[in-house]
């Protein structure tokens, strides 16, 4: 035998397990499953923890979207491919995978509410109850949470949120539960007669109450916590009604108010861009949708006004006005991907005023859904006393 | 002077290199020797041989040119990998850049091999590597097609 080739035989395999996971997690998430079936070596090492630790360093963003098509509801992941200066976004996707999350839900009436670290929480909202599923599709694992009390109709007021404490990376889900007394000769509510606060450490397996904070009034609409930093965000009113940033440290497990709005007409929803920053949209008026950055976290005089969308000179965009808007992400060209609650995705390309709508997904007319998203493998088997099932 | 501020780097093969010390110290492997034996000008790297050792040095020297200018070590490095693309090369450098812990350079061969399995089949990844499949055709079976999905629109080839 030649001795150069005895040398080079499977010479990627004497390579440390290291270096190996450092190649494979910088493979596109297709090819780097592909790459499961090369060998029993290989498959092992998508389960050694230092995977999925490498792979969230170097994350691909992409979108989860729940939508409906030909009648079917189901969920879809797709990877970005940010290049500058293409001439049209929908054809840089790359689709990476395809389930129907009620293949482990209780019925059909499900929502994606959060997504972290490629961990997607779902929302059930059947009758009066709600229920909660963490799931990967990446590892094909899912957690069914035990069912919370307190009935969620109106005019009750409930909001979540998900997210990884700062110093111990614990994953919580949160649930806040409002019970207000309604009047019906004012239309409003007077009070909360009841709040509550509910959080659910993954690995732990049950709920525990924690300390409400304030009695601040949740926005009903976007009424999913915006996580960020080790914090979950929600916007909120005090009691004279002005609206703020109110955050929730999920280490210490204290709200504190944390901004003001930068604009405090009712009607606003809070993303998080680039990793980093607040993005607060203001869709309250009839004429245009005004985006706020928050430059620096934490610090209230760094909202800055970025981007005016002129609703008038967007063709595409009429009719916006009353369902909540989101900034999902600003593409190195400057264009913008935004979600229209539960009707479209959409492209604001400035330099042309156009609003173009995303039709990737060829979704019937009437539901679409999405939330940015990473695609990981942080196995949920590494969560004690949870009943891990596949799906 | 200039002995003060150089040593010789000497391969597996006992072939000799000087290079500069603010050079070979971007290597956190060798600036942990010259820390540790401060009266040695020589270094023995038994690992690494001439070939890759003089492919190191190449890289070291030219992100010392470029300091902290981000733009110039990008366009340095495009320079360095062009022609790159044999595999055995490619993992000899890995494996030095590994040994003598050169975080860029590791960076910027894994990102190649990363970069020429992209949409590639299981097939060519183990004939361009030389892997056995070590699966039986059951086994195989069973890993494809819990991830069906992902073998859609890979090149064979």
């Amino acid at each position: 035998m030649n001795p150069k080739m005895k040398n080079n035989e499977a010479f990627i395999l004497n390579l440390p397990p290291k270096i190996i996971i450092d190649i494979l997690t910088r493979l596109p998430i297709q090819s780097m499953i592909s790459c499961k079936c090369v060998c029993k070596k290989w498959l092992q090492l998508f389960s050694n923890p230092d995977f999925s630790k490498f792979h969230l360093s170097k994350p691909t963003p992409g979108l989860i979207v729940q939508l409906t098509q030909n009648k079917e509801k189901f969920c879809k992941i797709v990877e970005f491919e940010d290049i500058l200066d293409l001439q049209n976004h929908n054809l840089h996707y790359k689709a990476v995978l395809k389930f129907d999350p009620s293949s482990f839900t209780s019925s059909d009436f499900t929502r994606i509410m959060c997504s972290v670290n490629g961990l997607i929480c779902f929302h059930e909202y059947i009758n009066e109850l709600d229920a909660f599923y963490i799931c990967n599709p990446m590892t094909r694992e899912y957690i069914t949470l035990p069912r919370p009390n307190g009935n969620t109709m109106y005019p009750n007021i409930v909001t979540y949120g998900l997210g990884v404490s700062s110093v111990t990376s614990q994953y919580k889900v949160v649930r806040i539960f409002h019970e207000p007394l309604y009047s019906i000769e004012r239309e409003s509510n007077l009070r909360n007669l009841k709040v509550e606060c509910i959080v659910y450490t993954l690995g732990t397996g049950s709920w525990r109450s924690i300390e409400p904070g304030e009695p601040y009034e949740y926005d009903t609409r976007p009424s999913v916590g915006t996580f960020l930093n080790g914090n979950l965000h929600w916007l909120v009113y005090d009691s004279e009604g002005v609206m703020l940033i109110l955050c929730l440290d999920l280490e210490t497990e204290l709200f504190k108010p944390f901004s003001r709005a930068p604009f405090l007409k009712v009607g606003g929803s809070l993303t998080v861009l680039e990793d980093c920053y607040l993005c607060f949209c203001d869709f309250s008026s009839d004429e245009e949708i005004v985006i706020w950055i928050m430059k620096e976290y934490g610090v209230e005089d760094s909202w800055t006004k970025e981007v005016v969308i002129d609703k008038c000179q967007c063709q595409d965009l009429g009719g916006i006005t009353y369902e909540a808007v989101y900034v999902l992400k600003v593409f190195k060209d400057g264009e913008i991907l935004m979600l229209w609650e539960d009707t479209c995705l959409f492209y604001y390309c400035d330099k042309t005023k156009s609003a173009p709508e995303v039709d990737l997904f060829e979704q019937d007319n009437g539901y679409i859904n999405a939330l940015l998203h990473i695609s990981s493998f942080v196995s949920l088997g590494r969560f004690a006393l949870e009943n891990v099932s596949s799906f | 002077m200039a002995e003060e501020n150089t040593i010789t780097l000497k391969s597996s093969d006992g072939k000799e290199f000087l290079i500069s010390k603010k050079a070979a110290t971007l290597s956190e492997t060798i600036k942990a020797m010259v820390e540790e034996d401060n009266s040695s000008s020589v270094f023995p790297l038994t690992v690494v041989d001439s070939k890759t050792l003089a492919d190191v040095i190449t890289f070291l020297n030219k992100h010392v040119d470029c300091g902290d200018d981000d733009d110039k070590k990008k366009s340095c490095d495009e320079e360095f990998m062009a022609g790159k693309d044999d595999m055995k090369d490619l993992f000899d450098l890995v494996v030095a850049a590994n040994y003598l812990d050169v975080k860029d350079l590791l960076d910027l061969i894994c990102g190649k091999i990363a970069d020429m399995m992209q949409g590639k089949s299981p097939e060519w990844v183990r004939k361009t590597f030389n892997i056995q499949n070590d699966f039986s055709p059951e086994e195989e079976a069973k890993v494809r097609e819990e991830y069906a999905w992902a073998h859609e629109g890979v090149e064979e080839d």
